[in-house]
C-alpha cells in the first residue's frame, strides 16, 4: 500500500516511517525538504503552500502529522486550519484515507491554541468522512518532541518539580502508535471517528518522569513539590506570547488534561499497549546490554534459590539466552532486596501469587529456571542425589525440614503479601 | 495409461511398515511417503545415572541444544519436551489441517511416525475382542505372529497375565525389574489369591524392547535412558523397518504430505507438497496409514462425508506410589518403561490395564510444579522422596470414550473430545481399588496424585471408519477397503472395530499386515 506522510521527520513520523517501511508499505513523505529523501521517497509539502499537493491516485492514506507547535497568534491557527483543510480536499479527491493525527488536548475550550485548533481540524476531518486518532503522551524512541525535552531535562537537572496537585498523562509508547496508525490506514471495518489510543490508566508526570529518570536514563533524581498555580501565575505575568516561546504553555495544557476513556478504542485496535516501564527502557545497544545484566542477575537469584548454591557460569547463561529466546530478552523487575538475598524469592513463589496474572511471568521463568538448574551436574546432587549420601534418616530429616520451611514461610505471607503485592506494581514483573 | 505405482502407502509409521513387508515381498512396485521429519537431536552416551553424574553438556539431551524443552512448557508428557523427539511431534497438526478441542490431537510427520517416542507397550486382542471384526481370526493370529517375531517383544514365559497379552510364545526373556518394583512383585506372590479373588492381577508388562540382539537392533542393558533416547535400538521404532525395506528395489521412499486424493482413469492420485512443491503421484491402489486423525481427514474428505463419527480413545490416568519399605534408598539405573503390569475387573465388561515405571529416568521438574510447595522445598522432599516411588498409568476401554470428529467445508478435520457419563464414577473406584490393591503390596498410592488426563491424552486413536462385515459408505470391509472408494484401503488405527483397554499398537500392526497379505495375493472380496 502507497502511504503518504506529513511530517515525516518528526519525533512519530519519522518511527512511523520506519516501521511502515519494514511491514512493506511504500512510504512517501510529505515535508518542506528532499533531504536525504529519493525523489520516490518525497514530495514537497509546506504547510504554508497556496498550491494543494497532489495526492497520486493510488496511494492508500494519508496520515497528517504535520503541524507547527508554537502556534502563537489566531492568524497561525487559520493558517493551520485552512492547510489542513486543502490537504484533506486533495485526498478526498484522490480517493484516499485520510488520518489525522490530534493530540488529548483537543477541545473547542481548551486552555492553549495547539488544543483548540486541533479541535477545529478534527471538526473538518470528521465531517469529510477521515479518521481521528487521539494520542495520549507519547514516549519511547528516539528523544525527540515532548518527550525529547522532558528526556533533557530529566538529564540535566538534579532535581525535578512534582506538581501538586499531580497532574495525570495517560502514556503510549510511539511504537505502538505508529501500529494503530497502522490498523486504521490497513482496516476496513473502522468506522471513521475519533479514537483514543493511550494507556487505560493514567499515572501521574511526577511518575513519568521518575520513570524516565530509573528506566531509560539510570539516574537516580530528586522530586521537590511545585504548587501548579505558581507556573499559572508566571504565564499571567509573562503574558500569552513569552509562555509559548518558553514553552510554559504546554505545561499548563499538562494541567488540564482531560482523561481519555481508551478501552474500547483498544480493543477495536487489537492493540495490546506495552507496560510504561517495559517501554521506558532503550532497545539500543547500550540498553540491550543493560537488560542482559539485568537478566543475568536474574539468572543467578533464580538459579541459587533452587539449587541452594551459586550456579556456574554456563548455566546462567543459558536462562539468558533462553528469556532472550522466549520472552523477548525483559528482565523481571524484582525488588532490590531480593536480588541480594536469593531465598526471599519465597516470598514470590508462593501459589497465591504464581496463580495470579501478574505472578505468571515469574512462575515462567521459575519452571525454566528449575528445567536448566537439574540439567547440569550439580543439578543431579541437588535434585536427585547423586554423589551425596542417602538414608532414610537423612531423607526424613529432609522431608521434615522441607514441610516446616514451607509452614514459616506461609505464616510468615499471611502478614506479608498483603502488604506487599498491594505496593508492588503487578506491571513491574509483567 | 498404467500408474506409476502398484501401490502407494501414505505414512511410515508401524500400520505402514507392517503392510509394506508382504506388498514388497510379493514384488509389487511400493511408494511409501512421509513427512520427512528425521528424529536429530543429542542422545545420551552413557548410562543415566553416570551421564548425570559427569556429562556436562547433558543440558543438550535433556533440553535440548535449542534450549527445545523450555519451549514446550505447556505440552501434555515429558516425551514431547525431550529434544531427541522434537521433530517427531512438530507440525503436525497444522500441516494435516487438525484443530481440536477438549481433545489432545498428536501425531507424526517424522518417519516411523509415533513410534519413536512410544512406551512399546504390546497386546493381543482375545477371542471375544476380535469378534467384533469381520475376518477370520486365523489370518490375525498369523500377523501376530509374523509381527510380533519382526518387532522383536519381551516379557516372561509365564505369569498372571499370560493369557491376558497372549504374546509370551513369541517373546524374548523379560528385562530386569528395578528393586522397587523386585519388591512389589514378591508381595504379590504372597497375596495374589486375594487380590486375584478382588479383580486385580500383576504380572510383567509386554513391551516391544530387545533383551536380545535381533539384527541391528542390541537388546536392552538397562542403561536407563528410555526417556532420552537410547542409543542401542532396544526400543521398536518403525524407522528401523523403513530402513530394512529401502534395501529391496521394488521399494521406494519420498517425503510428502498428502493433502487430497483423487481417482483419474482407474488409478489413484496422491497430491500434496514435496520439499514446498505440488506434486501428484498415481498408484493403482492407496493404503492409509498416516495415523488415525490423518487418515481420517483424507479419507471423509475424498468421501465428501460430512457427518461426523465417533473416534475412539482411552481413558487414561496416571498416579504415584510411595514404598516406605524402600524409603532412603539412594537413584539406582532401571528400566524407564512399564515394568509390572496390572489388569483390574471393574464390571464383567469393563477393565483397567495399567503399568508402573520407576522415577529414575524422570526429570523432576516434572514433578515439582504440581507440589504445593514453594520450588526450593519441593526439590528437597522429591529428592527424598521419589527414590521410594513408582509412577503408575492405566487405561480403560475405547467404548467409554465419546469423541467426535467431522470435516468441515475446507476440508479440516474438527475433533471434539469427551467422555461417556459414567467416566467419573469409574475412575474413582478404580483409584480406591488400586489403592487397596498396591496397600496390600506395600506401595501407597500419594494422596492427590491420581489425575485423569483429558482426552485423547493416551494417544490410543482408533475406529472413526471400521472394519464391518456390511460396511456401509464411511466404513471398511473386512480388507480394509473404504466403501465408496474402490482401491483406497484403511491400514492404521482408523480401521478397529473396537478399541479395548489393551494397547493397540500391535493390533493396528498386525491388521496392516493382514491386509497388506491379502492385497499382496490379489485376493479379492466380491
Amino acid at each position: 500500500m502507497k502511504l503518504l506522510i506529513t511530517g515525516a521527520t518528526g519525533y512519530i513520523g519519522t518511527k512511523l516511517r520506519y516501521i511502515a517501511k519494514n511491514r512493506g508499505y511504500e512510504v512517501i513523505c510529505l515535508c518542506r525538504r528532499q533531504g536525504a529523501f529519493t525523489a520516490d521517497e518525497w514530495l514537497h509539502y509546506d504547510l504554508g503552500d497556496k498550491v494543494p499537493v497532489e495526492v497520486p491516485a493510488d496511494a492508500g492514506a494519508v496520515i497528517h502529522l504535520a503541524i507547527n507547535s508554537k502556534l502563537t497568534s489566531e492568524s497561525d491557527c487559520i493558517a493551520e486550519i485552512s492547510a489542513a483543510r486543502s490537504l484533506l480536499t486533495a485526498t478526498l479527491r484522490s480517493g484516499a484515507k485520510f488520518i489525522f493525527v490530534s493530540s488529548q488536548t483537543a477541545n473547542n475550550d481548551a486552555p492553549t491554541m495547539y488544543g483548540r485548533t486541533k479541535w477545529a481540524i478534527e471538526q473538518e476531518v470528521l465531517k469529510a468522512g477521515g479518521w481521528v486518532i487521539r494520542p495520549g503522551q507519547v514516549y519511547g524512541g528516539d528523544e525527540k518532541g515532548l518527550f525529547g525535552i522532558l528526556s533533557a531535562a530529566v538529564r540535566s537537572l538534579p532535581v525535578l518539580p512534582a506538581f501538586l496537585p499531580a497532574p495525570y498523562v495517560q502514556p503510549v509508547h510511539v511504537d505502538d502508535l505508529a501500529n494503530a496508525l497502522l490498523a486504521v490506514a490497513e482496516r476496513n471495518d473502522l468506522t471513521p471517528r475519533v479514537f483514543c489510543v493511550a494507556a487505560e490508566q493514567p499515572v501521574t508526570f511526577t511518575c513519568f518522569l521518575a520513570l524516565i529518570a530509573s528506566e531509560r536514563l539510570r539516574v537516580r533524581r530528586f522530586f521537590l513539590p511545585v504548587p501548579t498555580f505558581l507556573i499559572r501565575v508566571a504565564t499571567f505575568v509573562l503574558g500569552e506570547r513569552v509562555s509559548i516561546k518558553l514553552g510554559i504553555e504546554r505545561l499548563v495544557s499538562l494541567f488540564s488534561l482531560p482523561q481519555m476513556q481508551t478501552a474500547d478504542d483498544l480493543s477495536s485496535l487489537a492493540l495490546d499497549l506495552r507496560s510504561l516501564q517495559s517501554g521506558m527502557r532503550r532497545t539500543t545497544l547500550a540498553g540491550k546490554r543493560l537488560n542482559r545484566r539485568f537478566l543475568a542477575r536474574e539468572a543467578k537469584i533464580l538459579l541459587a534459590y533452587i539449587l541452594k548454591r551459586q550456579p556456574g557460569l554456563a548455566v546462567q547463561a543459558r536462562y539468558v539466552r533462553a528469556v532472550e529466546l522466549f520472552r523477548r530478552g525483559r528482565p523481571l523487575k524484582l525488588p532490590g532486596f531480593m536480588l541480594r538475598s536469593p531465598l526471599t524469592l519465597a516470598l514470590l513463589d508462593d501459589r497465591n501469587f504464581t496463580s495470579s496474572a501478574a505472578g505468571k511471568e515469574f512462575l515462567w521463568r521459575l519452571n525454566t529456571a528449575t528445567i536448566l538448574a537439574e540439567a547440569t551436574t550439580v543439578g543431579a546432587a541437588r535434585f536427585i542425589g547423586i554423589g551425596e549420601p542417602s538414608g532414610a534418616i537423612r531423607y526424613g530429616m529432609l522431608i521434615a525440614w522441607s514441610v516446616a520451611m514451607e509452614v514459616m514461610w506461609r505464616l510468615f505471607g499471611i502478614f506479608w503479601l498483603p502488604i506487599y503485592l498491594r505496593r508492588l506494581n503487578s506491571e513491574a514483573l509483567k | 495409461m498404467t500408474a506409476d505405482f502398484d501401490a502407494i502407502i501414505i505414512g511410515s509409521g508401524p500400520a505402514g511398515v507392517s503392510a509394506a513387508f508382504p506388498l514388497v515381498a510379493a514384488g509389487q512396485k511400493v511408494l511409501m511417503v512421509d513427512g520427512g521429519n528425521r528424529p536429530a537431536g543429542e542422545l545420551p552416551r552413557q548410562p543415566f545415572l553416570t551421564a548425570r553424574e559427569y556429562d556436562q553438556e547433558q543440558w543438550k539431551w535433556m533440553i535440548g541444544g535449542d534450549l527445545h524443552a523450555l519451549g514446550m512448557h505447556d505440552a501434555i508428557s515429558p516425551k514431547m519436551r525431550v529434544p531427541a523427539h522434537a521433530k517427531v511431534f512438530s507440525e503436525f497438526n497444522a500441516a494435516n489441517h487438525i484443530y481440536s478441542e477438549d481433545f489432545v490431537a498428536i501425531g507424526s510427520l517424522a518417519q516411523g511416525g509415533l513410534s519413536n517416542a512410544w512406551g512399546c507397550g504390546v497386546a493381543r486382542f482375545s477371542g471375544t475382542e476380535l469378534e467384533a471384526f469381520p475376518c477370520p481370526p486365523a489370518e490375525l493370529e498369523n500377523s501376530y505372529r509374523s509381527v510380533a517375531q519382526r518387532i522383536g517383544i519381551s516379557g516372561p514365559e509365564v505369569d498372571d497375565l499370560s493369557d491376558y497379552f497372549g504374546l509370551d510364545q513369541w517373546s524374548q526373556p523379560p528385562i530386569a525389574m528395578d528393586a522397587l518394583h523386585e519388591d512389589m512383585y514378591a508381595r504379590y506372590q504372597k497375596h495374589r489369591q486375594s487380590l486375584n479373588e478382588a479383580g486385580f492381577r500383576l504380572g510383567r508388562s509386554r513391551i516391544a524392547v530387545l533383551s536380545k540382539d535381533l539384527g541391528n537392533r542390541q537388546g536392552c542393558n538397562n542403561q536407563g535412558n528410555c526417556l532420552y533416547g537410547c542409543d542401542r535400538g532396544a526400543l521398536y521404532s518403525a524407522s528401523a523397518d523403513l530402513a530394512i525395506l529401502k534395501q529391496s528395489d521394488n521399494f521406494h521412499h519420498q517425503t510428502m504430505v498428502v493433502d487430497a486424493l483423487r481417482q483419474e482413469g482407474g488409478k489413484w492420485l496422491i497430491e500434496g507438497a514435496s520439499d514446498k512443491q505440488a506434486k501428484s503421484i498415481s498408484g493403482s491402489r492407496i493404503l492409509l496409514a498416516a495415523g488415525t486423525l490423518a487418515t481420517t481427514r483424507l479419507a471423509l474428505n475424498t468421501l465428501q462425508l460430512q457427518q461426523s463419527v465417533r473416534l475412539l480413545s482411552c481413558p487414561t490416568a496416571a498416579f504415584i506410589l510411595c514404598l516406605p519399605s524402600s524409603f532412603g534408598a539412594a537413584r539406582q539405573t532401571g528400566f524407564g518403561l512399564g515394568q509390572l503390569s496390572f489388569v483390574l475387573s471393574l464390571r464383567d465388561d469393563i477393565r483397567a490395564l495399567g503399568s508402573t515405571f520407576g522415577t529414575s529416568g524422570l526429570p523432576i521438574s516434572e514433578f515439582a510444579h504440581y507440589l504445593p510447595l514453594r520450588r526450593r522445598y519441593g526439590v528437597d522432599l522429591l529428592k527424598a522422596l521419589l527414590s521410594s516411588c513408582v509412577v503408575g498409568n492405566l487405561f480403560l476401554p475405547g467404548h467409554l470414550s465419546d469423541n467426535h470428529a467431522f470435516v468441515d467445508g475446507a476440508g479440516a478435520l474438527h475433533i471434539k473430545g469427551g467422555f461417556k457419563e459414567e467416566i467419573g464414577a469409574l475412575l474413582k473406584t478404580t483409584a480406591s481399588q488400586l489403592r487397596k490393591a498396591y496397600a496390600s503390596l506395600g506401595a501407597y498410592m500419594l494422596p492427590m496424585s491420581f489425575t485423569a488426563a483429558k482426552a485423547g491424552a493416551d494417544i490410543h486413536y482408533a475406529g472413526t471408519l471400521p472394519m464391518r462385515a456390511n460396511p456401509r459408505r464411511g466404513e471398511t470391509t473386512s480388507s480394509g477397503e473404504l466403501v465408496g472408494l474402490e482401491g483406497v484401503y484403511v491400514v492404521d488405527g482408523a480401521s478397529l472395530p473396537v478399541l479395548s483397554e489393551k494397547s493397540h499398537t500391535l493390533t493396528i500392526m498386525a491388521n496392516a499386515a493382514r491386509i497388506g497379505e491379502r492385497l499382496a495375493v490379489g485376493y479379492h472380496v466380491a
